[in-house]
């Protein structure tokens, strides 16, 4: 049998299927009154459904956990020169002429907004400095994030106790933790001006004051690094 | 009147043009409820909600299609979420009574045609089943059908074939004698 013709008699016999009454209006327009009626007085209730309160009841257990992960990390440990014994000396050896990067203050990269300190050893939040130095600040502070931001930047590539930001510029309000009295003493903040040729991570490899001279250029003629710069700048050979 | 102006009047706060609505439409939406619950309780149910959502959401009817299609969505969307319920209150019924080592309904006798087929669309999925009854039992076109449900018209054609097939199959001893 075909379709069409199993659709016709379908039709025939599916007349009577649940074959309605005639339709009660006057009844049922009273029943949609009365329950319109009764809907605007009684304040809506939001029914929660199963899989909602199972979903909420997951999220507020997830919110709490964290929150508790959270107010429960352990304190900063103080900085030296408070009662503690001072930090001990930076190794140094030939091929290691700059100091490490000090801790931050916080380990945890400070308090975070809304009270919350920042989570343990990952990176801080929303910087691109990868969890060195402080973040740069949200694009809703009061400079609109412009300055500091860029400072931010800036800082973060600079090492903690050896670096140029001088004592003045650091403290809270430049978001830079504050030099303890040996590290001021063993690394003084480096004046304004032109570096010096030696120091550098990579100048400083050879013994200071020795150039290596038999140093060539890396590829081609007059190719290699510091191959641009001014002839004056160049160190002696 | 116009259909525009009844339901600007509606917008308005007019209760005679709510009743107005109700009466041009109420016989269709309540014999599709009918059709599909197949008890008069809950058809009156399922039409009173169909207009009293109408009512509640009319300013978001944003005139593009019929009031009459927009209607009947809500209408469709109502059956389907109550026979839905109610499917799945009588599973956890049944589910007691099966644990309860209560005996179901006992198969009945060898029904005819008639039976057979109410019993075999009753059998379909709903979705079907509301396909097939609107197109082959009330006569709705495969575009209202589409409009109503929110799915393209071949889609309705897809579904009522489908539909068709499996009563075709359900039917096959009856073959015969539809083939006569």
């Amino acid at each position: 049998m075909t379709d069409e013709r199993l659709g016709e008699r379908l039709e025939g016999a599916a007349q009577e299927y649940h074959r309605p009454p005639a339709t009660p209006r006057e009844e049922m327009w009273a029943r949609v009154q009365a329950e319109r009626a009764r809907r605007r007085s009684t304040p809506r209730v939001i029914e929660l459904r199963p899989w909602l309160r199972w979903s909420l009841a997951a999220a507020a257990v997830l919110l709490v956990g964290v929150a508790i992960g959270r107010f429960s990390a352990p304190p900063p440990p103080p900085r030296g020169g408070r009662g503690g014994a001072p930090p001990p000396p930076p190794p140094r050896g030939p091929g290691r002429a700059h100091p490490a990067p000090a801790p931050p203050p916080f380990p945890n990269g400070g308090p975070g907004w809304g009270g919350f300190p920042r989570p343990r050893g990952g990176p801080s939040w929303g910087g691109g400095s990868g969890g060195f130095g402080p973040p740069p600040p949200p694009r809703w502070a009061p400079d609109g994030g412009r300055r500091s931001h860029s400072a931010g930047r800036s800082r973060s590539r600079l090492p903690r106790r050896g670096s140029t930001v001088p004592d003045a510029y650091r403290g809270a309000p430049h978001r830079l933790p504050q030099r303890c009295p040996e590290d001021r003493a063993r690394y003084p903040a480096r004046g304004a001006g032109a570096r010096a040729a030696t120091d550098h991570a990579t100048d400083a490899r050879v013994p200071r004051g020795e150039v290596a001279a038999d140093e060539g250029p890396a590829r081609g003629s007059g190719g290699g690094a510091g191959a641009d710069r001014d002839p004056a700048l160049r160190p002696p050979r | 009147m116009d259909e525009r102006e009844v339901i600007a009047r509606v917008r308005a706060g007019d209760g005679a043009a709510e009743r107005e609505l109700y009466d041009a439409h109420v016989d269709r939406i309540y014999r599709l409820a009918y059709r599909m619950a197949g008890d008069d309780e809950l058809a009156q149910d399922f039409t009173q909600e169909t207009f009293i959502r109408a009512f509640e959401r009319l300013d978001s009817f944003r005139g593009e299609a019929a009031i009459s299609t927009w209607l009947h969505a809500i209408a469709t969307s109502v059956v389907l979420n109550g026979l839905r319920k109610l499917k799945r209150a009588r599973d956890r019924e049944t589910d007691l009574d099966a644990a309860d080592g209560v005996a179901g309904r006992g198969r009945a006798a060898e029904p005819d045609l008639k039976d057979r087929l109410h019993r075999a669309i009753d059998d379909l999925p709903e979705r079907y089943r509301l396909v097939f009854v609107m197109h082959d039992v009330e006569g709705y076109t495969h575009e209202e059908i589409g409009a109503a449900l929110g799915v393209e018209t071949g889609t309705s054609k897809a579904q009522l074939s489908r539909a068709r097939a499996k009563l075709r199959t359900a039917l096959s001893d009856f073959a015969g004698e539809w083939v006569s």
